[in-house]
């Protein structure tokens, strides 16, 4: 235990950071973005002017309130709904540009695959669809991936929850993506499937380095994951603040349990007290 | 044993069950053939005037045949318009809704005044009745497309064609086959009842007949034959659903694993 602390100090050193700040650059810019959407009640202002940068080949989770509006952001930066005001940039280009060449994979907390389908007719029609060369053995090796061997032929509806988000996520590697946007991908599995799949993630994910942006609500599973925390507060959603996760990867279960994992996760847990905090009083003031 | 196996062979024991009680009951109360002919008196019918029977089932056959068809293609068709733009459902629907008010009985006579007494307003009369329940199953399926596949395939930019194809499509089949079931046991009844208002060929032509000189057991013959020709078209399109949609599948897997776990 006491190497393993160490280890994870060492994550934090000086050192550390120089390397990693001598390769960023900057993926997504999003700036002044607001999202107002009509209601049967008027207007409501989902997001209110917000303003970040997320790094090429950067973890980042969103955490916040329910009702922040990170679902709305992560729609906002894959194109599936248009911003009221402000401007998202990946790669200096619009999203119409890459969800148009397909090089934007999602994830929803519902795995959405189609259950008149096969696992292997899923993983391989999202790619056909889109016009993607890829091949039915490219499928089977993506299926292998995600550790589902033998599985498939089998029918979504046999599957578990966490063997259908395996699928999702085999489906949205076989669109080869840039960007990978995850909604609560895993919040509704239970907690030891939750763990097991936040490793599986880090595993597939340390292979071949995508840029993400992960949706959650669970405090220790974005510690977890990511190399950026951004902390959303609610009505209308803006930045609350961003924490930067310097843990040294790769990342094994035991981190979960270390002090460092531990700090990180109470000082998050704090500004989301205050982002509630704030929207409370935000409401109140409303009412 | 399969349940579907079962089920077949407990349905064909109560039918043989009613069958003999219906024979031993006329039997036993020397009940009149006027009231109530016996079973084996209807099967004796059935055979002597076999030929003409069927040949009052075909006219029959054929008119549900045309006008289900062209009532369920415009009911999908609708269905699809509606779906497609919602200022068109706004306006049609209540027409359609209002339409179904109508008693299909009272504009039969209408019919047969315009269009003679041929095949073709019975036609018509079937298509009416067929076409409603499909089109508000179609539609009903079309919009209970699951939002997140809708934003799926909105993620790879897919047009609308590949929408409809790949989810709305297989997503309404299931409620599309419930329609169809519905207009099809429907469209019988239209058949008959445009038959009765004037006709000179069809099943419902014969029961008029023969209930006007009280030939009670050719009128039982028609009935039956009547409930025949019923199943089997339900039959008909079970059979393609089975062939078809992904949802009987799953359901019948599913009973497959029910069936395992109780064993």
């Amino acid at each position: 235990m006491q190497l393993h602390m160490a280890k994870h100090q060492l994550g934090a050193s000086p050192l550390q950071e120089a390397a990693d700040a001598s390769s960023v650059e900057t993926f997504i810019d999003i700036e002044d973005l607001s999202l107002t959407y009509r209601s049967d009640h008027g207007p409501v202002r989902a997001i209110g002017a917000v303003s970040c940068k997320i790094n090429r080949n950067e973890f980042v989770s969103v955490i916040g309130p329910s009702g922040c509006g990170k679902s709305s952001l992560l729609k906002l930066i894959g194109d599936l709904i248009p911003p009221s005001s402000g401007s998202i940039r990946i790669g200096g280009e619009e999203p119409k540009a890459l969800r148009c060449r397909r090089q934007i994979g999602f994830l929803f907390q519902d795995s959405t695959l189609l259950p008149w389908q096969t696992v292997l007719e899923n993983v391989a029609f999202l790619g056909r669809l889109a016009g993607h060369n890829r091949k039915t053995s490219d499928a089977r090796e993506l299926i292998g991936l995600v550790g589902l061997n033998g599985f498939e032929h089998a029918m979504p509806h046999e599957l578990s929850g966490g063997m259908r988000q395996r699928v999702a996520i085999a489906r949205a590697l076989m669109l080869d993506p840039v960007l990978l946007l995850m909604d609560e991908p895993f919040g509704a599995l239970d907690e030891i499937t939750r763990e097991k799949m936040n490793l599986e993630l880090l595993r597939i994910w340390s292979g071949n380095r995508k840029t993400v942006v992960f949706v959650t609500h669970s405090i220790s599973e974005a510690v977890f994951l990511s190399d950026r925390v951004i902390v959303m507060s609610a009505r209308p959603g803006r930045i609350q603040a961003i924490v930067k996760i310097g843990l040294l990867r790769p990342r094994d279960a035991e981190l979960r349990y270390a002090a460092e994992a531990h700090a990180l996760t109470r000082e998050l847990h704090a500004h989301l007290q205050r982002a509630e905090e704030a929207s409370a009083q935000c409401s109140g003031a409303i009412a | 044993m399969s349940p579907r196996i079962r089920s077949a062979l407990m349905t064909s024991f109560l039918v043989i069950a009613i069958i003999l009680l219906w024979e031993a009951a006329v039997r036993a109360f020397s009940i009149p053939p006027i009231v109530l002919p016996a079973p084996s008196a209807i099967a004796a019918h059935i055979y002597a005037n076999f030929d003409k029977l069927l040949g009052h089932t075909w006219t029959t056959t054929y008119e549900i045949g045309i006008g289900f068809t062209a009532g369920a293609a415009l009911g999908i068709a609708m269905a699809l318009a509606m779906v497609e733009f919602p200022a068109l459902r706004g306006t049609i629907y209540p027409l359609v809704i209002g339409s179904q008010t109508i008693p299909k009985i009272a504009i039969a006579p209408l019919l047969i005044i315009w269009f003679g007494v041929g095949v073709l307003p019975k036609i018509l009369i079937i298509a009416l009745l067929a076409l409603f329940p499909v089109l508000v199953n179609t539609a009903s399926g079309l919009e209970s497309t699951d939002r997140g596949h809708l934003d799926l395939l909105r993620s790879v930019d897919a047009n609308k064609g590949q929408v409809y194809w790949h989810v709305r499509f297989p997503t309404a089949l299931p409620h599309l086959f419930a329609g169809l079931k519905l207009a099809v046991t429907v469209s019988v009844i239209g058949a008959i009842v445009g038959e009765w208002v004037a006709s000179t060929r069809g099943l419902g032509y014969l029961l008029l007949f023969y209930t006007q000189y009280l030939d009670i057991i050719g009128a039982f013959a028609v009935l039956i034959v009547l409930v025949v020709l019923g199943v089997a078209l339900f039959a008909a399109i079970a059979v393609i659903e089975r062939a078809v949609s992904w949802e009987s599948k799953v359901r019948r897997q599913t009973r497959v694993d029910i069936a395992e776990a109780n064993l």
